[in-house]
């Protein structure tokens, strides 16, 4: 309610003045009040901007964006040599070069180390300073907070697997002498890494993820996934040509760092270079699939049971 | 009178800095037996002060004495001395009698078990301390760690803010407690924010803003010599505006204030006059007191006053 | 609001157990628009109720509503809710405006709105430049106005605050119980209130509500429980033996009590002869008031729960 305060003027000809006093305090909110999705929504955005540093100030803009442009820097430069060796040698020579298939067996400890230094940000934080306690009294529950901390870093990691693709391939069919012709040569390469940076980019997020709910600091969550990825790979190496064989098949099956890279390999129908030399490599395709699938809805799973479970 | 005793703790002059930050400046006073609170706004220097009273801390200037010794390496003063400060964890798995036990041979007590029953006692703690700490509520756990501070039957016990998180009943208990400590003879310097335990448990008090000392003493005489300041009375009668048009007529009295409820406010820089006149004007226009109080003579009302400035 | 006369909580025979341990047991109470108290012991099932309320707990049996609504199978009756809890919980790279709009925004608001409220919020909670300030900087009397902001920030029906005075020094704390009293009073936002100091819940709150042994002990009015008595008390700064005699003359009889003087009997008589006693003693008067009982002397005696509710006002067994 405003009340006018009206200080009428004499009478005759002088205007009247008016003056009031506008009612500043408390209101009640009548706007629109939206649903669960408004909520899942909110938690998203903030998931966005915490793995990427927005409002943080610049020393937390670092680390995401570093590697970021290491992803990106590795494409181009792929794309950058295989121009040259076109020049050169000609698409022959290309031809030979690491591609789309290979760029992810290249990229992967990149990727893993960006998922274990970024994705606990996301989690950590908020129970280590209790602040997860005031989303639980919201109208959200567990599931949905961490569906869309997932969903967020996700969209993230996904982002940093194909923005270096689409630079490799864009790099590669404006070096070709025929870029349209390149075009309708390798278009499937589009789908397919399109896709194989959403293999790579869940399996990161959902272990990265579920390693960070279980701890509340976040060096300690960053420090055991890289040692998980990187550790492992000499290790299931050095056994698995140690003792080789079917039974050497299934040790190096447990290099973590490379689960994702079959499924990889066969989107683009062949093992990538790096990848041809594992034993693993050799097992049924189903297999592969299936133990990708295990590592990645199993976590997720754990992951959501975690959440759910949690109260203040 | 009998001749003062010793002060079991005398500060004097004490000045402490961190650079160009002043936490303590140039405090002077005297703890005795019984109970003493130490008040003061967050950030005003009681912590600092606390801690350079039972030697944790090093003075920048003046000096700490307990006991009629420098308190700064001196353990041997520890053996007469209980502390328990704000925030402390306790180790979790430890249960509450191993923790009281540890306390008491750190202070190289011999027959620890009857100092430990007895200490346990005294914070009513006797069914719980085979549990570990872990499982303890907030407020028992501040319990055992008294029990701790105890233990080794200091006779000085100096206690930061010992009643975090304890219930309404826990409350009740811990104020016997300390009553019944300080009738025996020790001597307790009480940290804490809630002014209406401290009015009813310390005998004197010693306020600390900006890191000065801004009173010090028995409570009624801090509030008596602050008589100068305004001094508010509400009064509640059978003849308000009577009452009310009487005491404007005095010239102690600076504003009077009729609530729509009929109370009468007073307001005045001369609390004697309007003390001694109330009655009397009451008397002369026939008018029946049924209630008469203070407003400002909390000591919630004098730290107001005091920090304000 | 609730329609009239409507509980805006309501626990019906609520019990709720934890393995061998009985949090909760069968415990039915009702609170209305205002401010209420809920006080009880460490462990008296305090929390356990409020965790009920507020749908994270499931109730082993029985019910408990909150606003007409079960917040455990309806999450969204939470937008309707506001929780200031007692431990730490903001973040602390974020400012308080931030955080505020994001938990506008997490309980329903669209963005724009989640925004000027947040803006808002903070005004009617104090904070200004500050709030633009990362919350690890805050002192705890700004990070209490916060917890207590993002409680309010949505517009909630009903708040329940946990020990709003933590921490804070005495002048905090004042500002805080005057802003609990400005939840009610100005925003017109009911409030359950659980604390353990008891001149907190005399100065705020309406009704209380007190727990013991996951059982209800008491519920009424604070009004009620604080009651006057029968006895006046009257403080004098000098001259209290003469005051002593001048009252015995008139057959007023007086004990000391607490650095001053009891008389007991309130019949209207009395007060004059107590003011006649004065002038002639030229006693400087102090005080002169009944003596009210206080909240904690529901704790200072050991009590037995009863298993039904001790009744409007009336207190239970002495």
């Amino acid at each position: 309610m405003t009340t006018q305060l009206t200080a009428a003027a004499e009478s005759g000809q002088p205007p009247v003045r008016t003056g009031t006093v506008f009612d500043i305090g408390y209101r009640s909110y009548t706007g629109e009040r939206e649903g669960l999705n408004r909520s899942r929504l909110a938690v998203y955005k903030d998931g966005i901007r915490i793995a990427l540093g927005f409002g943080r100030g610049g020393r937390a803009k670092i680390l995401p964006w570093f590697f970021i442009g290491v992803l990106a820097f590795i494409g181009l430069i792929m794309a950058i040599v295989a121009g040259a060796a076109n020049r050169i040698g000609g698409p022959e020579a290309a031809e030979q070069l690491p591609s789309h298939g290979d760029y992810y067996s290249i990229a992967a400890i990149i990727i893993f180390i960006f998922a274990a230094i970024v994705a606990p940000e996301l989690l950590c934080r908020d129970r280590r300073e209790g602040t997860i306690n005031l989303y639980l009294v919201r109208p959200l529950t567990g599931g949905d907070y961490i569906a869309a901390r997932w969903a967020a870093f996700l969209t993230i990691t996904v982002a940093a697997a194909w923005l270096p693709q689409i630079i490799l391939f864009l790099g590669l069919s404006m070096g070709d002498p025929d870029p349209i012709g390149y075009l309708r040569l390798h278009w499937l390469d589009i789908p397919r890494f399109l896709a194989a940076g959403i293999v790579m980019a869940a399996y990161a997020t959902t272990v990265a993820m579920l390693v960070a709910a279980f701890t509340l600091r976040r060096a300690y969550a960053s420090v055991f996934l890289v040692g998980l990825f990187v550790i492992t790979t000499p290790f299931t190496i050095g056994m698995a040509s140690e003792i080789g064989g079917a039974a050497g098949e299934w040790i190096s099956m447990f290099n973590l760092a490379d689960i994702p890279l079959y499924v990889v390999d066969l989107i683009f129908g062949k093992p990538s270079m790096l990848t041809k030399d594992i034993p693993a490599v050799h097992l049924p395709a189903t297999t592969l699939i299936l133990w990708y699938l295990a590592w990645t809805l199993i976590p997720g799973a754990v992951l959501w049971w975690r959440y759910r479970r949690l109260s203040p | 009178m009998m001749a003062p005793a010793a002060p079991v703790i005398r500060v004097d002059g004490v000045s402490r800095w961190f650079g160009s930050v002043v936490a303590v400046s140039d405090v002077t006073f005297d703890v005795t037996p019984g109970i003493t609170g130490l008040l003061g706004p967050n950030g005003a220097g009681k912590t600092t002060l606390l801690r350079m009273m039972t030697g944790l801390a090093d003075v920048s200037s003046g000096s700490v004495k307990v006991f009629g010794q420098s308190v700064r390496d001196n353990p041997p003063l520890y053996q007469r001395m209980g502390v328990m400060s704000e925030h402390e964890s306790v180790y979790g798995f430890m249960k509450g009698r191993e923790f009281v036990r540890m306390m008491a041979k750190l202070h190289g007590m011999e027959r620890i078990d009857e100092a430990v029953d007895r200490a346990i006692d005294l914070v009513d703690l006797a069914d719980a301390q085979h549990r570990p700490m872990r499982t303890y509520s907030r407020g028992m756990r501040q319990r055992m760690r008294l029990a701790g501070t105890l233990v080794h039957d200091p006779e000085l016990l100096i206690l930061d803010e010992p009643l975090n998180g304890a219930d309404p009943r826990q409350r009740v208990h811990f104020k016997r407690l300390l009553q019944k400590l300080a009738a025996e003879g020790r001597t307790i310097v009480l940290s804490s924010h809630i002014l209406e335990e401290v009015e009813e448990l310390a005998d004197t008090v010693l306020l600390i803003v900006n890191g000065k000392l801004a009173a010090s003493g028995e409570f009624h005489a801090i509030r008596a010599a602050l008589n100068q300041r305004a001094y508010h009375v509400k009064v509640v009668c059978s003849d308000p505006r009577g009452l009310a048009s009487a005491a404007v007529g005095l010239s102690s009295v600076d504003a009077v204030h009729v609530d729509p409820d009929g109370g009468v406010l007073i307001l005045s820089r001369n609390v004697l006059d309007v003390q001694v006149e109330l009655p009397r004007l009451a008397q002369a226009g026939g008018i029946s007191l049924r209630r008469v109080e203070p407003l400002d003579d909390s000591l919630e009302s004098v730290f107001g006053y005091l920090v304000e400035g | 609001m609730m329609p009239n006369g409507e509980p805006l909580l309501s626990a019906s025979t609520l019990t709720k157990r934890y393995g061998a341990v009985t949090a909760l047991d069968g415990v039915s109470f009702d609170i209305h628009d205002g401010i209420t108290g809920i006080l009880g012991e460490n462990g008296a099932g305090k929390s356990t109720a409020i965790k009920i309320f507020l749908g994270l707990v499931k109730p082993t049996s029985g019910e408990a509503t909150v606003l007409g609504r079960n917040a455990h199978e309806n999450a969204g009756v939470r937008a309707r809710l506001g929780y200031m809890p007692e431990h730490d919980c903001l973040p602390s790279q974020v400012s308080a405006a931030e955080f505020l709009t994001h938990m506008a925004e997490v309980s329903g608001l669209p963005p724009t709105f989640a925004r000027t409220r947040a803006a808002d919020t903070l005004r009617h909670t104090g904070l200004f430049e500050e709030r633009y300030r990362a919350i690890g900087g805050y002192s705890t009397g700004m990070k209490q106005r916060v917890k207590l902001g993002q409680a309010l920030v949505h517009d909630p029906a009903f708040v329940f605050l946990d020990e709003p005075t933590a921490g804070l020094d005495p002048i905090g704390r004042e500002e805080m119980l005057d802003l609990v009293r400005k939840t009610h009073r100005e925003f017109g936002i009911s409030v359950l209130l659980s604390s353990h100091l008891m001149a907190d819940v005399e100065r705020t709150c309406d009704r209380i509500v007190v727990l013991q042994g996951g059982r209800l002990v008491e519920a009424g009015d604070v009004g009620s429980f604080r009651k006057e008595t029968e006895t006046i008390f009257i403080e004098v700064d000098t001259n209290l033996d003469p005051l002593v005699a001048a009252l015995g003359r008139r057959g007023i009889s007086a004990t000391p009590d607490a650095g001053g003087l009891l008389i007991e009997g309130r019949d209207e008589s009395i007060y004059d002869g107590v003011r006649d006693a004065l002038v002639e003693a030229e006693a400087p008067l102090r005080r002169l008031a009944p003596r009210r009982r206080a909240l904690t002397e529901l704790f200072e005696r050991d009590r037995e729960p009863d298993r039904e509710p001790a009744g409007n006002g009336a207190v239970g067994a002495a």
